[in-house]
Formats: C-alpha cells, sequence, structure tokens
C-alpha cells in the first residue's frame, strides 16, 4: 500500500494568507486571540527575520517589528484551507483521510497507471494544492507515519522507495514523533536522538521500561502505522469564511471581500468537477446577531462575475441591518449535466445571463412579479398563475414543442389561418367596480372608472358558480356588452352582492 | 485625397464603434434586417416579411381593436419556434389562458408585471441586454400621460441592435416616435354577433394599417378577423342543446334563461 501525506508548515499562516494573498511576503504573524495577549502561533519568513518568533504575545511582537501585522487566527479560515487541502487530494482520489490541522492522507491505490512515477504524481498533487492556495509539502511512503514524517523533515516533494523507510528515517531528529516531555528527557538520557536509534531498540524491553507509550513510539520510529487509513466520507461542504478586522457597512467593500471567498470557492469546485448552485450566506452582525440567507443560482456557474453579481443583487434588495464582522459563504455543489442542443434551433440566452437577469427582474419588480404564466386549474375565470422560470428547461430544452401538444392547439390551425387571429382577453386586475343600469334584466348603460357608454349589443348572462364549499364561493351572472366607445368588455353581476364589476376586455 | 479619404474612414469607423441610433452609413451598404414570423400570413405580407429583430416596432389601438391579439399570436410564434420571449405587462392586463389559447408554448414565456412606468423601461432594458430572447413586449396599457424622458427610447434601441431581439411597444397611440422603424395600426371595424335565439359574442373584423415602416412601404391595409371560435361553438352546442328548457342552471358556462 502506497500513501501520500499532504502537509502544510505553519498551518495557521497558511490559512490565513490564503484569505488575504496580498499580504504575502510581508511580516505577519498570526495569534490565537485578538488583542495584545494573543499567544503567536506562527510567523511569515519576513517577520522570522525581525526576530519574531512564535510563542510571544502579540504586544511583544509589535514591539520588537512595529510593522509587523499582528492577526487573529479564525475558525473559518482554518476549516476553507483543510477543506481546501482535502479537495486537492480528492481531486486524485476518493480514499482521503481529512487529519486536520493542515495534513490529509491520500491513497494512491490505483493511480499508477495515470502517471509516469510517484514523483510525478506527488507533484502534481503539490501544484493542485497551490492551486486552491494552499502550499502543501507532500511525502510518499508505504505508511502513514513514514510519509507524515517524509512530508514534514523532507520539505517540497518527497518520496520513499518501497521497503526503505527505515533508511529514510533513521537520521530523522526524534522530536518529529512527538514524544512527551517527559519521555523525550528519558530518551535524551539514554542518548537516543535520531529516529532509527529508537526504531533499533527491543519492544518488549522498551515496554517494560517507558510503558505503553514507549511502545508505540517504537513502532511508529520503525514507520507501522497505529491505525490504517481512514477515507473521510465524502461530506461535500464547500464553504468559506472569513473575519473583519472592522466592521463593514457598505456594499462595495463587502462585496471586494465576498469576490475572494467566490473566487476560492468556484476553484475548489472546478477541481472537483462541480458547479455553484445555491449560495447561502452568513453574515455575523457588529450587534451580535447572524443574517442568515440563501442566494438562489438558478444556472449553476463558476462564473465568480455572474455569482457575485447575483449576490449584489441580494444584498441591494435586502441590506443588513448592521455592520458586518465576518461572513462565511456555503456553496451547493452540483453537477454539469451535459446537453445536446438542437442544430435547427436558435440559441437561447446563456444560462448564467439568464439568471442573472432574472435576478435582476426580481429586484425590480419582487419575486412574485415574475415569472412564468400559468393557467389555474379552476373554473374561477380571474384566476391566473404564476410559476419561476426554468432556466435550464427554458434554454437547453429541445423536445419538440408542436408535437408534444395537444391535437387542437397544432401550429397547423394557427398558420392556415392567413388573416384570423385567436381572440384574446385583456383582463382588468383586480375587477374594475361599475354601475349598470339594467332595463328588463338586461343592462343599458355602464358608467365606471374611466368608462361610460351604451350598451349597443349584449350576450348573456352565463351563469358561473363555484367554490360554494369554501368561503370564497362565487355565483355570477357574465354578459359580454359592446359599449357605445367601441370597446366589448366582459361585465359581471356578483349574485351575492348585487354587484357589477367589469373584468376582461376582449382585444 | 488620402487625407481626406483615411478622416472619412475614421469618422465612420468612430460612428460604427459607437454604434449610434439612426447611424450614418457611409458608402457602405447597411446590414440586411432580420424578421421573424408573426404568425399570421397576412401580417407578415404587410410587413415586408414579418416583424423586424433588433428594431422597435409598436402595435397600436383603441380597445377591442385586436392588438392584443396579435401580440399573443406573435409571442406563441416565437415561443412555438423554441425561442424565448418575454412580455413586460404594465397594465397587468395578460390572460394567461389567451396566452395559450394562441398557442403559445408558456415555459418560454417570461411574464414581467413590474409596479410602474419607470420599472417597466428599466426592466425591458434588462430583458434586451441580456440578449437571447426572441421578441420582448412592452405592453404600456394606457395612454401615457406625458411623454417618457428624451433618451429612453434610444436606449432601448441600441439595446435591442445589440442583442438582435425585436421589442414590440403595445399602446393606445404612438409613443416611440421616430425610433420605431414599424407602426402597426389597428381600428375596430365592426364586431361579429352570431345572430339566433340566443345572441353570441364572435369576435370582431379589424383593420390593420401600415401607419409608418421605415423599411418599406408604408399606407397598405388589411382586414383581419379576430374570433374565438372555441369557445363560441361550445356556447352555441350549449344554447342548441337547451333552448327549450332556458331555466336550467348550471355550474358550468351554461347560459341561464331570461
Amino acid at each position: 500500500m502506497r500513501l501520500a501525506c499532504l502537509y502544510v508548515p505553519d498551518f495557521p499562516l497558511a490559512a490565513f494568507l490564503r484569505a488575504e494573498p496580498e499580504l504575502c511576503g510581508t511580516a505577519v504573524a498570526v495569534a490565537d486571540g485578538q488583542g495584545p495577549r494573543g499567544k503567536i502561533l506562527a510567523v511569515s519568513a519576513a517577520a522570522a527575520r525581525c526576530g519574531v518568533t512564535a510563542g510571544l504575545t502579540a504586544a511583544q511582537a509589535k514591539a520588537i517589528a512595529a510593522h509587523l501585522v499582528v492577526r487573529a487566527v479564525s475558525p473559518d479560515t482554518l476549516r476553507a484551507a483543510q477543506a481546501a487541502l482535502c479537495d486537492a487530494a480528492e481531486s486524485f482520489s476518493p480514499r482521503v483521510e481529512d487529519a486536520g490541522g493542515g495534513l490529509a492522507y491520500l491513497d494512491l491505490e490505483g493511480l499508477g497507471a495515470l502517471f509516469d512515477s510517484e514523483a510525478q504524481l506527488a507533484n502534481a498533487v503539490a501544484r493542485r494544492a497551490a492551486q486552491l492556495g494552499v502550499e502543501a509539502h507532500v511525502g510518499v511512503a508505504g505508511s502513514k507515519v513514514a510519509a507524515c514524517l517524509a512530508a514534514r523533515h523532507g520539505g517540497g516533494v518527497t518520496v520513499i522507495p518501497a521497503g526503505e523507510e527505515w533508511h529514510f528515517l533513521a537520521p530523522v531528529p526524534i522530536q518529529l514523533l512527538e514524544p512527551s516531555a517527559d519521555l523525550t528527557v528519558t530518551l535524551q538520557r539514554w542518548g537516543i536522538r535520531r529516529i532509527g536509534d529508537l526504531a533499533a531498540l527491543p519492544v518488549r524491553a522498551v515496554g517494560t521500561r517507558l510503558g505503553p507509550e514507549g511502545v508505540m513510539l517504537v513502532r511508529r520510529a520503525r514507520g507501522e502505522d497505529e491505525c490504517p487509513l481512514v477515507p473521510r466520507p465524502a461530506p461535500l461542504l464547500f464553504e468559506e469564511g472569513v473575519e473583519c478586522d472592522y466592521g463593514i457597512d457598505t456594499l462595495e467593500p463587502l462585496l471586494f471581500v465576498l469576490r475572494g471567498l467566490l473566487e476560492r470557492l468556484t476553484t475548489r469546485l472546478t477541481v472537483r468537477g462541480f458547479l455553484c448552485g445555491d449560495l447561502r450566506l452568513s453574515l455575523r452582525l457588529a450587534t451580535r446577531g447572524r443574517d442568515e440567507r440563501t442566494v438562489t443560482v438558478a444556472a449553476p456557474s463558476n462564473e465568480v462575475k455572474s455569482l457575485l453579481a447575483l449576490v449584489r443583487l441580494q444584498l441591494e434588495t435586502h441590506p443588513p441591518v448592521a455592520a458586518i464582522e465576518g461572513l462565511r459563504v456555503h456553496a451547493l455543489p452540483e453537477r454539469l449535466r451535459a446537453a445536446q442542443l438542437d442544430l435547427f434551433r436558435p440559441n437561447g440566452p446563456a444560462p448564467a445571463r439568464l439568471a442573472v437577469t432574472l435576478a435582476r427582474l426580481h429586484a425590480l419588480c419582487g419575486a412574485d412579479r415574475v415569472g412564468v404564466p400559468v393557467v389555474a386549474d379552476t373554473h374561477r375565470p380571474e384566476a391566473y398563475g404564476m410559476a419561476g422560470l426554468a432556466v435550464s428547461a427554458a434554454v437547453n430544452s429541445q423536445q419538440s414543442i408542436v408535437d408534444s401538444r395537444p391535437p387542437e392547439l397544432s401550429t397547423i390551425n394557427y398558420r392556415l389561418s392567413a388573416s384570423i387571429l385567436p381572440l384574446a382577453l385583456r383582463a382588468v386586475r383586480p375587477p374594475r367596480a361599475v354601475e349598470v343600469f339594467c332595463e328588463r334584466d338586461r343592462p343599458e348603460f355602464v358608467r365606471g372608472e374611466g368608462l361610460a357608454g351604451r350598451v349597443v349589443q349584449a350576450a348573456g348572462p352565463w351563469r358561473i358558480q363555484g367554490d360554494w364549499w369554501h368561503d370564497t364561493g362565487y355565483a355570477r351572472d357574465y354578459y359580454d356588452a359592446q359599449l357605445s366607445d367601441g370597446g366589448v368588455y366582459r361585465l359581471y353581476c356578483d349574485l351575492a352582492t348585487q354587484r357589477w364589476f367589469v373584468d376582461g376586455i376582449y382585444d | 485625397m488620402p487625407v481626406a479619404t483615411s478622416s472619412r474612414a475614421s469618422a465612420v469607423a468612430r460612428l460604427a464603434q459607437r454604434s449610434l441610433p439612426g447611424r450614418v452609413h457611409f458608402g457602405a451598404a447597411p446590414e440586411p434586417v432580420r424578421r421573424f414570423t408573426s404568425g399570421v400570413a397576412a401580417i407578415d405580407t404587410l410587413c415586408d416579411g414579418g416583424v423586424p429583430r433588433g428594431r422597435i416596432s409598436e402595435f397600436l389601438g383603441p380597445a377591442s381593436s385586436g392588438k392584443t391579439s396579435l401580440l399573443l399570436t406573435c409571442l406563441a410564434a416565437a415561443t412555438r419556434r423554441g425561442e424565448l420571449a418575454a412580455c413586460v405587462d404594465l397594465a397587468d392586463a395578460l390572460h394567461p389562458a389567451s396566452v395559450a389559447d394562441a398557442g403559445a408554448d408558456l415555459q418560454r414565456l417570461l411574464w414581467v408585471r413590474p409596479p410602474a412606468l419607470a420599472a417597466a423601461l428599466r426592466c425591458t432594458e434588462v430583458l434586451l441586454r441580456a440578449g437571447g430572447f426572441a421578441v420582448v413586449a412592452l405592453d404600456l396599457g394606457v395612454p401615457l400621460l406625458r411623454p417618457l424622458h428624451v433618451h429612453v427610447w434610444p436606449r432601448l434601441l441600441q439595446a435591442a441592435e445589440q442583442s438582435h431581439t425585436a421589442l414590440i411597444v403595445l399602446a393606445p397611440q404612438r409613443v416611440a416616435g421616430s425610433f420605431a422603424v414599424l407602426s402597426l395600426g389597428l381600428r375596430p371595424r365592426r364586431p361579429l354577433w352570431r345572430r339566433g335565439l340566443w345572441p353570441l359574442f364572435d369576435g370582431f373584423e379589424t383593420v390593420a394599417a401600415m401607419m409608418r415602416n421605415k423599411l418599406g412601404m408604408p399606407g397598405r391595409e388589411i382586414v383581419m378577423q379576430v374570433v374565438d371560435r372555441g369557445t363560441v361553438d361550445s356556447r352555441q352546442s350549449i344554447v342548441n342543446s337547451r333552448a327549450p328548457e332556458l331555466s336550467t342552471i348550471d355550474s358550468r358556462r351554461v347560459p341561464e334563461g331570461r
């Protein structure tokens, strides 16, 4: 069995620089908390050259280097960087163990046919991790311990040939096995400073003197794993987050931060072969509250520009109530569905662009006022429905529309009629109340808002009743009436209230 | 005169780059206008081949003139070809059952109901700039109280030209002025009543007149019939079958005796 270990040195710092890449090359330190008492966890090379080391407090570090940038480590940032590391590994094989803290293991079984050598494979893994913003060392060996030590001790890409773990590990300092403090002192007294020295000791004798911890240490020194590779159960969690140093209360800076998050998210999704579906935004407000919202992405896409436009529209329509101190973006992964376009049909709009257009229309009119018309399944004349436009169906669906329609609605009926149009009704919403003067139960004159005229001719009544089993039941007498202004209107008399309404104009 | 030639070429190139509406074509033939069928042969003939894409067209007329029926026929023709269409319905007058009766594929018709005129114009521009729509209809409904801002129609025309989308404006009177290449006026000629024991509204005859046509010959007229055969025939059959007993009341569309 061959395994690769991905190890990110100074993981808190690497995670922070992944979130804020513009600080690469500057003196940066990551502390475990806000304020001057925060303990420094990791420092950049530039900061180390100034004399700042891990273990100092933020105040001490700032005293050494005034220009030092000290940031508190954010759990969201660490989680996102660890997920990115696992994504890089999973883009090669699904058997990946998430060891946390900037460590991940990858099972190399079956990948030999894809690469000429293990070194080439390890280089590809390192490049993929770098593509996702994480500079990882990669070690390849026959066991997890050996691969981990190779990654941590070797630096860059280190491949230990099968069966040669002993030779590689022998000169490695024993501190890399991370023994406890008491055990370290004991081993130093014994004069054991290299892993090879420890591995040469008999296990039973070490167990007698140092107990179970000593036995485990010797086994690890020999490259023997305590537990096998445990592949993570593929959570498919694509989430990026960032903590802000100060509250963001305007849209443009917020979008600037969001752009970076979306870019990293879409890169992760791309290497895993997914598209970005709906986005969930979790904004931590300065008022200690949280603003959770979902941005619907009608056409899954990995175009940052389109996604950012959707997020912008959402935030413009419903701005947060307070300044934002931290934000997290969760993307729903969607599989790309290949669609065969029809050679003889015109191209529709690009799905991503149509989705942005729909979002703009929603922002202008409201979500309930944009969609496709639906004929309501009821006898109530004024009833209508509206459904959301299915972007992918509207753009990609290539089924034969004419053939799927009932025969009475086929194209032929309309195409053959050279100068005959089907009559349409213009709805009046809501129905307009009018005053109708009748003679012998026939409407003779109609008067109302923007409408007045003698009835020239009328047809009806057509009685319509329905929903009598509900409170919303109706009973009406409908008339088609031509008024003296030339218009033909649809009138009805509500039998319950004896009031008249106009609910449509034939046009 | 090489200097004059180069300056002329640069001026033409600059004008073409800016793509101004009503642009000057200097020496080169304008690109042919693409059209799509309205779904009615007589209207296609009147419009010299169909409704022009990438231009503004107007369907004008008073109530019961048939302009809505004509618009729905155009939308139906576009959606039946598999293209997307949109209707910006400021008047909130679209009747889904009528759209379905016209033969439209409802899944390909985007219905936008803006709350105000400014939002309607903005929605129209957004749809035109999105591209990919065969036709965008703007139903203004009632006459405008005052003319629109001077920049509205040039913007819409520019967006329509760039996306090759036909913009059809439905209004009682002309609103787009010289920015409309085609203004089709409809006026009711006479309603069609089916005489008999029980009079039935059958539809109406209407006259479609080409009031303005920048791409062809204006002034021609045709007479069309706008009829609802299906409903009228079903009502007629009900009347015929129940004529002897005119007092029957039913929950469906059944005539009641006087």
